[in-house]
């Protein structure tokens, strides 16, 4: 990896392994390399001990980046770290791909007794739980025509935590007890992705089979051999992804590189979220990997799915059955195939089995099938532009002379960045509202 | 359970007594086939386990003030405790009988298993075409596949396809869900469906609970390490138990044949006492700490050289994979560091903490027996890269998986048809209403002018405002008239006694299972998985036409509780209310059924 010369003029040392962070992704960028998962790992090697190797100093004396103004004042240089770390997430490639919309997931979460280390605050066990629970709101959030399963795994055995069910609710409390959950024993993977495997067998092809474990032990207690489950995961297109709380394990890495899943080590309590919550977009759908990408399987023709609009019962209207629970509840939606009486949406019908959505559903979901365009980084202020953010009508900022030239960061040293279909500028933060929560342009709608 | 009344008609009761399980009350049964225990006013057995499953029989001795009866069985974890409860005198004899049947059969049931493994190995022989059958048959050396592996998995899989699953597995899916218990009593049972029609689509359940109920124990990971305490005169206890003692054979193979070439002359409990505080124990301990050990002339014949030298005693016989190997770059490092100026790694240093060695070896040793007896024989099963021969294969081994560019496909590019004009559409909407006025470009820019205009004094223009009373009062007025709407269906408390909606509960949900086998009989789920049964379009009809004439009937059960209801005073409109959903879809299935038959 070249050291990016461009940044060193910033910095008054003259380390010539002085690069900043954000730099060394810049420019593993150029190489066509995909960032993000890898970079942790790197930067994990790179913590190395003091008496290490001279590749391990890159991470060393980063403050020296950070370069005060003429006032004395920080606010810029930590503005201009923030920028530039919003704009590497924003800048993934965006194209309209087939994605997973209708996603079951079964999070299998380590409950064996090394999550009671406490590297990770409160401990890795409370801290877990915690994240989960963020991460269920959040995914339900994004995905609302999903599903998810929580399995533990404990006292070498795997334990049904929470059912397969679209209900957040239904699933946060499975995990609101942490006293019931208490970690003890031994984990065991195969056991549980067994378990998991099993339970999302018997899923239609349009849905996703995910798996996405929280791992906290360097170690698995399996009662046979674990490579025959991988495959049978391999062949029941299931997807695993990893998070390891300790440190990477080939099995592990395996595991996500067979299915097809991602693989990461959480370095602290921060990157530990990240690295969670990078399971939350939909996955793409990729070529079938094992028929090597023949013409056939680039391109996969899809089928059509029915799928139900239910009519909505009031709250007010008189108590009557309902299917799921044959209680007597009073609101409701009504099957449009059968017109039984459900309770919540969405769900597939108990008695006729059709996918029943409401709109928003699925409007919420396309977001992920149609995103924003990535604004580009504008390097000079036009004659005619306006002098307030297309977003939020604030003024933009006065642009820094003392600004690096950041286009490597993809940061623009004005502070616009500007939609490349309606061609208006957005400020900093307009930016990362629209990619990360709006998820469509206030120019071009 | 389900099938005990078939059971008990056939089968005849050898011995009887009075037992309490688990703090109730009851009979224990001993029939010709199976062991029972009902429980007193109850007719289906609590606890009811085949002979064949019977493994091991605890009693309590003579003379002991209780009489207790623990019975092992197969599948089943913990064992089951009765205690007799007949006066003392009646309790002995009771008990008596039941120790000499039971004990018949579990002589019967090691006997039979006998007889199956030595089978297995001599059946080839009597098949076999050989031209002296008088000649003693050939013993064939067991194979590793007849004595069952001790941490084998039934299989990675669930049951293959359409393999029925056991019926324990349907049990205990009905014992967890008690409302489908209900429902298969009264359905399957009442024999109005069939087993397999009340499974199709719930195949899911059942492979949950299988691979639930299949999971077992891997081998802990621990070295084994004997829990010492100290006893209250200051001595130091150990409590042998034979699990402990099976896992120091398997740990420490030498000890077995210590016990083995030595145990009658020093007694089993001195052998152990001396091996507890031998050499050789201390070698086998998972630390470094050295402890008093004294000599003893037996275990010191089986004390090995320590494993502290550069070169370890158990050489491993595979190749090391280049990645791994440690000494792979040793050339690198050559004596002379003047020449190359290269130090050793501080990985390549093996043995700077001397007495550090033995235990990492020992460690070592250990992880690979461990992962042997999971993977099986690695060789065989999973040929390990590090294995193959070695010549071209160096570059490969060197090639890290790192170095390498990732896949950078982001995926399968989404092709909608005619994806523009979508997207315009979405937009086109919106300037459709806009323009609904029917206003050109021109009269649009005229409004927004004015409108701009207009607003350029908002602030003065909101001072001036006033919104009438009449207009906010309305609103108020609705809003509350809803809210008080929806309160009032709160507040009123419609008492159904819970004798009539119990009988709703249970017609609406067989009524559903009619729907749904109605329903899946046209649209059959959409999965991948197994499905128990696969019927024919003949059946399903047959099916359909059956669900049809109950889903007819439905109408007058209905009507019947409505009745009841009021009779007991519950309003005609409450309950009609309650059905309404139910007679609907009820009467869409039929109407569906009518159009499909024409």
């Amino acid at each position: 990896m070249p050291p990016n010369r461009s940044n060193l003029d910033l910095s008054d040392s003259d380390y010539d392994e002085e690069v900043d962070v954000d730099d060394y992704d810049g420019g593993r960028k150029h190489t066509g390399k995909t960032k993000g998962k890898e970079l942790p790992k790197n930067r994990d090697m790179g913590l190395g001990g003091k008496d290490g190797y001279s590749w391990e100093a890159t991470y060393t004396r980063t403050w020296d980046a950070v370069q005060e103004d003429e006032g004395g004042s920080l606010q810029n240089a930590v503005e201009d770290l923030l920028a530039r770390g919003r704009r590497r997430r924003l800048l993934a490639p965006t194209g309209a791909i087939r994605r997973t919309i209708i996603r079951h997931l079964v999070i299998l979460i380590d409950l064996s007794s090394s999550m009671l280390d406490r590297d990770m605050r409160p401990t890795r066990f409370d801290l877990t739980l915690q994240y989960t629970r963020e991460f269920i709101v959040e995914w339900f959030d994004q995905n609302p025509l999903g599903q998810v399963g929580i399995i533990g795994m404990r006292g070498g055995l795997g334990e049904k935590i929470g059912d397969m069910t679209g209900n957040p609710q239904e699933i946060l409390k499975t995990i609101s007890d942490r006293d019931k959950l208490l970690p003890d024993g031994e984990p065991s993977l195969q056991n549980a992705l067994e378990m998991a495997r099993s339970s999302m067998n018997h899923l239609p092809a349009h849905s996703s089979r995910e798996v996405l474990i929280l791992f906290g032990s360097l170690t698995t207690c399996d009662p046979g051999n674990i490579h025959d489950t991988v495959q049978a995961a391999i062949s029941d297109k299931v997807r695993v992804s990893v998070v390891a709380l300790a440190a990477e394990m080939k099995i592990c890495r395996d595991l996500c590189n067979k299915t097809g899943g991602a693989f990461g080590v959480a370095l602290n309590e921060g990157h530990y979220r990240d690295l969670l919550f990078e399971a939350i977009p939909p996955p793409a759908q990729r070529a079938n990997p094992s028929t090597g990408g023949s013409a056939l399987s680039s391109n996969p023709s899809s089928d059509l799915l029915i799928m139900g609009f239910p009519t909505r019962i009031p709250e007010s209207s008189a108590p009557s059955l309902c299917v799921c629970h044959s209680e007597l509840k009073r609101h409701g939606y009504l099957c449009p195939r059968c017109l039984a009486k459900l309770c919540d949406v969405p769900t597939d019908c108990d008695i006729c089995g059709l996918m029943i959505v409401s709109s928003p559903h699925l409007a919420r979901s396309y977001h992920h099938l149609f995103p924003v365009k990535p604004y580009q980084a504008r390097t000079t202020i036009a004659d005619a532009a306006p002098e307030t953010c297309g977003g939020c009508s604030l003024a933009f900022p006065v642009p820094r002379v003392t600004l690096s030239d950041g286009s490597a960061s993809g940061v623009s040293p004005v502070g616009r960045y500007g939609c490349p279909d309606c061609q208006k500028d957005f400020c900093s933060d307009c930016d990362e509202f629209v990619h990360s929560v709006l998820h469509v342009c206030p120019g071009c709608s | 359970m389900l099938n005990a009344t078939v059971l008990s008609g056939s089968s005849h009761v050898e011995a009887r007594a009075k037992t309490m399980y688990n703090k109730n009350p009851g009979v224990l049964t001993f029939t010709n086939t199976r062991i029972q225990w009902i429980r007193d006013g109850e007719n289906r057995p609590t606890v009811n386990v085949a002979h064949s499953k019977i493994t091991n029989l605890f009693c309590t001795k003579e003379g002991a003030p209780k009489q207790r009866l623990k019975l092992n069985a197969l599948d089943q974890p913990e064992p089951y405790m009765f205690q007799l409860t007949s006066p003392t005198a009646i309790a002995v004899a009771e008990l008596a009988t039941f120790k000499r049947l039971i004990l018949e059969v579990i002589t019967q049931n090691q006997n039979l298993s006998k007889t199956a493994i030595r089978a297995a190995p001599t059946t080839p022989t009597v098949t076999s075409p050989s031209p002296t059958p008088a000649a003693t048959p050939k013993v064939t050396p067991p194979t590793r596949a007849s004595p069952a592996p001790a941490h084998s998995r039934a299989s990675s899989a669930g049951p293959s396809k359409r393999q029925a699953y056991s019926f324990e597995i349907y049990q205990k899916v009905l014992t967890t869900m008690p409302e489908l218990a209900s429902l298969h009593r009264d359905l399957v049972e009442g024999g109005q469906i069939t087993e397999a029609e009340f499974w199709e689509g719930r195949e899911y359940l059942l492979a949950a609970e299988f691979a639930a109920a299949n999971q077992r124990k891997g081998k802990p990971s621990e070295i084994v390490v004997p829990r010492l305490k100290t006893g209250e005169q200051g001595q130091i206890l150990l409590t042998l138990t034979p699990q402990l003692l099976s896992d120091i054979f398997e740990e420490f193979p030498i000890v077995q044949q210590a016990y083995s070439e030595n145990v009658p002359k020093p007694a089993k409990a001195e052998f152990w006492e001396r091996y507890f505080s031998s050499k050789l124990f201390d070698r086998h301990r998972a630390s470094t700490r050295n402890s008093v050990a004294k000599d003893d002339p037996i275990f010191d014949r089986y004390l090995e050289r320590e494993d502290d030298e550069p070169e370890p005693l158990h050489p491993r016989d595979e190749r090391v994979h280049l990645h791994l190997d440690l000494a792979a770059t040793e050339e690198d490092h050559g004596e002379a560091i003047y020449q190359t100026g290269n130090e050793k790694d501080i990985t390549m240093r093996a043995g700077k903490r001397k007495n550090a060695i033995p235990l990492i070896r020992r460690f070592n040793e250990h992880s690979e027996r461990l992962l042997q007896s999971a993977l099986g024989d690695t060789s065989e099963k999973h040929p390990r890269e590090d294995l193959l021969p070695q010549a071209s294969e160096d570059y490969s081994q060197i090639d890290l998986d790192d170095l390498h560019q990732r896949d950078t496909s982001t995926g399968i590019s989404l092709q909608l048809q005619d994806t523009q004009s979508f997207l315009e559409g979405l937009g086109e909407g919106k300037g459709k209403r806009g323009t609904s006025s029917g206003s050109t470009v021109e009269n649009l820019k005229k409004i927004t002018q004015d409108m701009k205009a207009e607003l350029k004094s908002w602030s003065e223009d909101l001072h001036e405002f006033n919104s009438g009373h009449s207009a906010g009062e309305a609103a108020l007025q609705a809003m509350t008239s809803n809210v008080a709407a929806r309160l009032e269906t709160r507040l009123r408390r419609d008492v159904i006694p819970p004798s009539i909606s119990q009988q709703m509960t249970t017609c609406a949900t067989a009524a559903n299972e009619f729907l749904r086998q109605f329903w899946t009989a046209i649209y059959p789920p959409i999965n991948e998985a197994p499905a128990i049964t696969n019927s024919t379009p003949a059946q399903k009809s047959a099916r359909m036409t059956k669900m049809v004439t109950y889903l007819t009937r439905t109408h007058e059960k209905v009507d019947a509780i409505i009745d009841a209801a009021q009779e007991e005073g519950v309003d005609l409109h409450v309950m009609q209310a309650a059905f309404a959903p139910l007679v609907a879809s009820v009467d869409r299935a039929l109407e569906t059924y009518k159009t499909r038959k024409r």
